[in-house]
């Protein structure tokens, strides 16, 4: 046996031992979540909300939205995060440097004026230019904050300065939120005695093609475009198996930036969010476990698997590729910052399950996965590798990942059954069939880009432009229904 | 190339091809299998719902009607027409089940004679057996719905078995247990607090306060759980202490000032802004120094209302010297409050000082 074949041994055997350990834990996440969301849904069935909702002795939390050029939906948009079913509340939208009119909007909307409010510099930030409040009793709760800007995580963590709650909520400020999201959301902080909650999250779907009226969600919708629909099945599985088996192990490492609670207090003592990397969500998540564990006291996260939050996917290759390519980035940016925490003791399933699961199957995935195809493709072209086998093994490939999404389907029907009609689970059910084939390799090839990227020191966040809402008759439809 | 290197020796050898096509159609089968299960469950689901909204609204008439009768006579008459048509219906557990649980919906958010027809229509239709079956299950979730249909429906008769299970391993039956010994026997109910051994969770205490709402305080009661070993227990108990404004729990509550729990403490605050009196200030002084930050600025946005005055100026001169922010500018605010001209003096002295960078021309704007 030549040296060239012990090589080539060595690549396509290790690739395959890679991939069976990858299939295994997909199939130990899907079936660990079960349990889960079962329990959740059985407990939600007796729980009664409204003893918060009605309570004067709920606790406090400040919702903090960050705007950057929001100027075309900031109205309707603040206006819905102000009709929150929540007793004890402030919205505090901060402006993050805007160049176009969302500011100058929201004052002459909400009469709003300049006021003078002291904000502790517990984290450290780009300065604030100032603060408003309006004089109109009705929008008492809304604070807008102008700063210079520094970006989303600056503009988190000056939210958090000026917050004077217990609890902060972070959203985007184009996000939906069902009416009982704070509820549900602040429930777990409040009960689990033994342990502190640092932060818990929510679901977050898609809103495309669904139908909106007066900033919230009336009727659910399969998306009708391609590629939000896409996005539709690889949140269900994201969110409804990946999401909810790691909260069963705590080992959760990430709360969507789009919707998730979090203890002021630990937040600031773990020193906010981390302003150079474009992950931030995860990396404040893991920098709040690591204090906890580092200071020896003890914390649980809680994630919900109730639909909570509506946001809009990017309908073009364009701005999803943005997306992705920067949540590459964050992940392995959040990684190489605690890498001391791989295969390391002191950090539990976080250190010996979390982070060797996001460093072998989320960051090298992509990579692997792109070297491998392409590798496989040339072998075969070469006469290398038998075109059956190859052909065998995208099949393999293939039908593993069709079971994978129709099982997220599955979940999601016996459980939270969004999409009603017959006839939007089989476009659902067509998706999983489709999604390897037309939707995976522009996430693989994204994400390649991403390490590229880091690599060249790229750092910017890439504009998302948000399709918005169009109006329709008394409700709005996401406009690309 | 193609002879150096023919075929990947060890894959061949572990994984021949074929290997590879069986597992393809395993999945494809699985696929079908669960396209298909998905499809019979979505039409059992809907056939289902169907029912459901037929037999909630059959039943939504009945309870409409036994609602508002007036008398025991009108309440018979009413069952029995009922029963003529649909008695074998009733039959069924599902139909009970469903039947139960829109007695329990309605009965919550109504009361006076229309909530004890329908405890009537629960009793006579003999749900309550049902309910006590759910009660015996090994399943905590039938268990805990069933205490709950039990408290709402008041039988108070199942009230002893109930009780036992307010110290229940399990979270969701001990916290349904608990709140359903206050549902159905009020302020009294709250004595499985003498022998809880598990956390009353934050959730579980607004649970409670909220069923609590119509019923008296009895301060004799509360005083030993302010000395209680559960310090879950000792902060309820301070929650009570402030609703109920129980003055002559107040040495006992300042003590609590000293617990090793910090919500202990900070529930401690709270309760002393409800009962206060002349030797507060100089206590919530004395302790000021021991107390953490959180502590210190509840105190400090206390002050006003237990009385500071004119008397506290040197106290809050010295704290602008402390080195957070936060307490400097509450300490600035109330000076500003009980002494307008001290604060501009002070102001004088503090311009200079890196310190007060942040905060003085906030301080100065309010000052105007």
């Amino acid at each position: 046996m030549s040296v060239w074949q012990v090589l080539y041994d060595l690549f396509t055997y290790g690739i395959f031992v890679y991939s069976v350990a990858i299939l295994c834990f997909y199939i130990f996440i899907g079936l660990y979540s079960i349990g889960e969301t079962r329990k959740y849904i059985r407990k939600s069935t007796f729980s009664n909300y409204n003893i918060l909702a009605s309570s004067e002795h709920a606790p406090s939390l400040s919702i903090l939205a960050p705007a950057y050029n929001e100027g075309a939906t900031i109205i309707e948009n603040v206006r819905s995060l102000l009709n929150i079913y929540y007793n004890n509340f402030e919205v505090i939208i901060i402006n993050d440097g805007s160049k176009d009119d969302s500011l100058q909007k929201l004052v002459a909307e909400y009469d709003l004026v300049q006021v003078p409010y002291f904000t502790e510099q517990a984290l450290k930030t780009k300065p604030i230019r100032g603060v408003y409040k309006s004089n109109n009793p009705v929008y008492k709760k809304l604070v807008v904050v102008d700063k210079v800007n520094g970006g989303k995580a600056d503009a988190l963590n000056v939210g958090i300065n000026v917050a004077r709650n217990q609890y902060v909520v972070c959203i985007d400020v184009d996000c939906i939120l069902e009416q009982d999201a704070m509820l549900k959301l602040i429930k777990p902080f409040l009960e689990t005695p033994d342990k502190r909650v640092i932060a818990t999250g929510g679901v977050v779907r898609i809103a495309n093609s669904c139908e909106v009226e007066d900033g919230k969600i009336v009727r659910v919708h399969l998306p009708k475009q391609f590629l939000p629909r896409m996005q539709t099945l690889e949140y269900i599985r994201a969110f409804l198996l990946g999401r909810m088996a790691w909260s069963r192990m705590d080992g959760l490492l990430l709360i969507s930036g789009a919707f998730g609670a979090f203890d002021r207090e630990i937040v600031i003592k773990a020193g906010g969010y981390d302003t150079k990397t474009v992950g931030e969500d995860m990396e404040l998540v893991v920098r709040m476990r690591r204090y906890m564990i580092d200071n020896k006291i003890p914390y649980s996260l809680a994630y919900i698997p109730d639909p909570l939050c509506w946001t809009e996917a990017p309908v073009t290759y364009k701005i999803l590729g943005r997306q992705r390519n920067r949540w590459t980035r964050g992940t392995i940016e959040t990684l190489r910052q605690h890498r001391r925490m791989f295969f390391n003791r002191k950090y539990g399933v976080l250190g010996w399950v979390s982070y060797p699961y996001w460093f072998f199957f989320e960051l090298l995935a992509p990579l692997i996965e792109f070297v491998g195809f392409i590798a496989f493709l040339v072998f075969a072209f070469l006469g290398m590798m038998d075109w059956k086998f190859f052909a065998a093994l995208l099949l393999f490939i293939y039908a593993f990942a069709a079971v994978f999404s129709v099982f997220a389907i599955l979940m999601e029907v016996m459980t939270y059954n969004q999409y009603k009609k017959r006839r939007e689970i089989a476009s659902l059910m067509l998706t999983a069939l489709l999604e390897p084939i037309f939707f995976h390799p522009f996430t693989v090839w994204s994400a390649v880009k991403g390490n590229i990227d880091l690599l060249r020191k790229k750092k910017s966040w890439g504009e998302m432009s948000r399709q918005g809402f169009a109006t329709k008759k008394n409700a709005v439809v996401l406009n690309n229904g | 190339m193609k002879t150096l290197i023919p075929y990947p020796v060890l894959l061949k050898t572990i994984l021949p091809y074929q290997y590879l096509l069986n597992a393809a159609f395993f999945f494809t089968v699985v696929v079908a299998i669960i396209l298909l299960f998905v499809l019979f469950f979505l039409q059992r689901y809907r056939k289902q719902r169907q029912r459901k909204v037929q037999l909630r609204a059959l039943f939504s008439d009945l309870i409409a009607g036994i609602a508002i009768c007036e008398s025991e006579e009108e309440r018979q008459d009413t069952l029995q027409q009922f029963l003529q048509e649909h008695k074998p219906r009733l039959q069924k557990s599902f139909t009970r089940n469903i039947l139960i649980r829109e007695i329990v919906k309605t009965k919550d958010s109504i009361s006076g004679i229309a909530a004890e027809n329908l405890q009537w229509l629960y009793e006579t239709l003999s749900l309550d057996r049902d309910s006590l079956l759910r009660f015996g299950s090994s399943l905590w979730y039938r268990k805990a719905s069933a205490i709950q249909h039990l408290a709402e429906m008041q039988q108070t008769k199942h009230l002893v078995k109930i009780y036992r299970d307010t110290n229940h391993a399990n979270y969701y039956i001990r916290t349904e247990a608990q709140i359903a010994v206050v549902k159905l026997t009020g302020f009294n109910g709250l004595r499985f607090l003498n022998i809880v051994s598990h956390p009353v969770s934050q959730w579980q205490q607004l649970s409670l306060i909220s069923q609590l709402q119509q019923s008296e305080a009895d301060a004799a009661q509360i005083a030993p759980w302010l000395r209680s070993e559960n310090s879950s227990v000792v902060e309820f108990a301070l929650r009570l202490v402030a609703i109920y404004k129980c003055h002559e729990l107040y040495s006992q509550t300042m003590a609590c000032l000293q617990h090793a729990s910090p919500m202990v403490r900070m529930q401690a605050l709270q309760a002393a802004k409800e009962i206060y009196d002349d030797t507060t200030l100089p206590r919530l002084l004395l302790h000021f120094d021991k107390a953490t930050k959180g502590e210190q600025a509840a105190i400090l946005d206390m002050l006003p209302e237990i009385g500071a005055g004119s008397g506290e100026i040197g106290f809050l001169t010295t704290l602008l010297q402390h080195d957070d922010d936060g307490i400097r500018f509450r300490a600035m605010q109330l000076i500003q409050q009980i002494s307008p001209a001290w604060s501009s003096q002070v102001m004088l002295h503090v311009k200079d000082n890196p310190s007060f960078a942040a905060i003085l021309p906030l301080l100065q704007k309010q000052a105007v």
